[in-house]
């Protein structure tokens, strides 16, 4: 059977030799990195969840492959039901982590790449679709992580990247050969790149003819020559270093993210997917866009019920459960919440088959999922800040509850309701400085801003399927407007 | 090689997957083990976790013969348990 334990996923991960830098230097072990280590125990719940009979009906499926037992993040979606139950399995681990999990960029590429590639064999009598199933089966027999790469650092954004000063800007085909492509350039923002062990590059957005050579598709080992990972920063992460139990918030677990470097990675043909090809870009970029969208709708539901959680027992805790401006608030930030769920089984619902055979999401309604995910989960902070206080951001260090003179002067005076420990005040209390503030906000607020498009993506996209023609005709129909056109 | 440390399911027990759990799903798995420990291996016991009963309406159920089909919070509450039982996370 297909399926990892937890445990041999991070052996895996020791098994591999990547080039990772942080804070300036190479790293040697990278699973044991205090700031590294929550995000792999992170991706490995991913592996965890499916071993466990309580969870395991969301966390694996039947491969329409092999016909094996696999894990849900390597499956090809066969039906609506599929693509209900990933967001409802995304939901279930936002809430088990409290932060990104990672696995799902490369969840949502498989997808996008699998149903391109069909259409691309069809209509140009190219083999992309066979090596693409091919390496799919490896991927799910062997239960990988896959990082999905697809945004470039882009350059000057008003030019396109064969016009960019540095032609490196967006990664490109340097070099055609019999056996493979040479490529070079890098992918930003990327979502648990350092705990994958594979990466699927895609085209950041649709490209021109001028442009075939960064129309390209290839997978690649994460540890292959040429691959360098820098990673990157987030607020509050050195508190991952000082040994704290309480200061982090969420010990254990974390989000990542990371530029990778391609210096002249040579990728043989039975891993490409897409050469040149542009005139399938477009559909790439969006319907990995599609199924990105549609995936904050389960992530970020599920945090935001940690989040809800954290003010109801900081309002126990403080002694004002029960108080109706607090119960209101608690509502409005359950109202926020389900409401970016309910756009994720929306379009979830709405999904509809491919020519592959593999499901689509509803564009429109995934669009409009994501873009109320880009407002929120703000809100939904902004109220657990409203109903915590302002101790979130003045309480003393783990380090002076410890001290023998102060430490007990501060358990005495910041105590809330008597049933209650300080303890236990201050950990609820770090726990929403995380999600709000700290490292777990990186997932919770700026990525659900920017991850799988900006607010500005989704609204092209909802202008460009939002048949206005249509509303406008019954507007006039109804208004008894006879029509001069 | 290291396996997994959790308990092996029992193949007739199906659960939801809980993303939106009424009560803890390792509380409420202590009490389908008892009660169902003497359920025959063909029939399909399915443990919705809450009022959605996702598993009940799936189209991969709908061809099996032989089903019981529950929530949860029914048979925590058929079981007897105290409150503090019931809301103590496992």
């Amino acid at each position: 059977m297909p399926l990892k334990t937890k445990e041999e996923y991070i052996q895996s991960l020791r098994n591999m030799k990547k080039r990772i830098f942080i804070f300036g230097e190479e790293i040697e072990n990278y699973v044991d990195h205090p700031i590294i280590r929550p995000s792999i125990n992170a991706c490995a719940m991913t592996y965890d969840l499916a071993q466990q009979p309580e969870y395991e009906e969301l966390l694996t499926t039947q491969s329409s492959l092999t016909g094996k037992k696999i894990n849900r993040f390597t499956h090809l979606h066969q039906s609506t039901e599929d693509l209900v139950k990933k967001v409802k399995m995304q939901r279930l681990l936002g809430q088990k982590t409290g932060c990104c999990f990672q696995r799902c960029v490369g969840f949502d590429g498989l997808n996008a790449v699998d149903s391109v590639t069909f259409e691309m064999d069809r209509d140009l009598g190219t083999e992309y679709h066979k090596r693409f199933r091919a390496y799919l089966t490896y991927v799910q027999e062997n239960d990988l992580v896959v990082d999905g790469a697809m945004t470039d650092p882009k350059g000057n954004r008003r030019l396109a990247p064969s016009q960019q000063a540095d032609p490196d800007m967006f990664v490109r085909i340097i070099e055609r050969r019999e056996d493979g492509i040479i490529v070079r350039g890098s992918k930003v923002h990327q979502t648990g790149a350092v705990n994958s062990h594979e990466v699927l590059v895609m085209p950041t957005q649709t490209m021109r003819e001028e442009d075939n050579d960064y129309a390209v598709c290839f997978a690649v080992p994460a540890d292959a020559q040429g691959i360098l990972y820098v990673y990157g920063r987030q607020s509050c992460d050195t508190r991952k270093m000082e040994e704290a139990e309480v200061d982090v918030g969420n010990k254990m677990f974390g989000g990542q993210e990371a530029v990778i470097i391609f210096n002249d990675v040579f990728i043989p043909n039975e891993r490409v997917f897409m050469c040149g090809e542009y005139q399938y870009s477009g559909a790439l970029v969006e319907r990995f866009a599609g199924y990105h969208r549609q995936s904050y709708g389960g992530c970020k539901s599920g945090v935001g019920d940690v989040l809800i959680g954290a003010a109801q027992a900081i309002a126990k805790i403080q002694g004002l459960d029960g108080v109706s401006h607090i119960k209101e608030k608690l509502v409005e930030m359950i109202h926020l919440n389900e409401t970016i769920y309910s756009c994720g089984i929306a379009c979830s619902a709405e999904g509809k088959p491919t020519a592959s055979g593999t499901y689509l999401i509803d564009l429109m309604l995934a669009n409009i999922c994501k873009l109320n995910v880009t407002r929120n989960p703000y809100e939904i902070s902004r109220l657990a800040q409203d109903i915590a206080g302002g101790i979130l951001v003045t309480l003393p260090s783990e380090k002076d509850f410890a001290n023998p003179e102060i430490g007990p002067l501060l358990k005495k005076y910041l105590r809330g309701a008597s049933q209650y420990t300080t303890e236990d005040r201050c950990r609820i209390q770090r726990l929403i400085e995380n999600l709000t503030l700290g490292t777990g906000a990186v997932g919770y607020l700026t990525e659900s801003m920017h991850g799988a498009g900006s607010p500005q993506a989704q609204k092209i996209m909802i202008g460009r399927l939002a048949n206005l023609n249509y509303k406008e005709q019954i507007a006039k129909e109804l208004a008894g407007i006879k029509d001069r056109d | 090689m290291k396996r997994s440390a959790h308990k092996g399911p029992r193949d007739n027990i199906k659960y939801c997957g809980n993303c939106n759990p009424d009560l803890h799903p390792k509380y409420v798995r202590t009490i389908v083990d008892t009660i169902f420990k003497d359920t025959e291996p063909d029939t399909l016991v399915l443990i919705n976790g809450c009022a959605r009963e996702c598993l009940t309406k799936s189209k991969a159920i709908q061809s099996v013969q032989k089903i019981i089909s529950v929530n949860a919070r029914e048979i925590v509450e058929k079981d007897g348990a105290s409150n503090n039982r019931r809301n103590n996370g496992l």
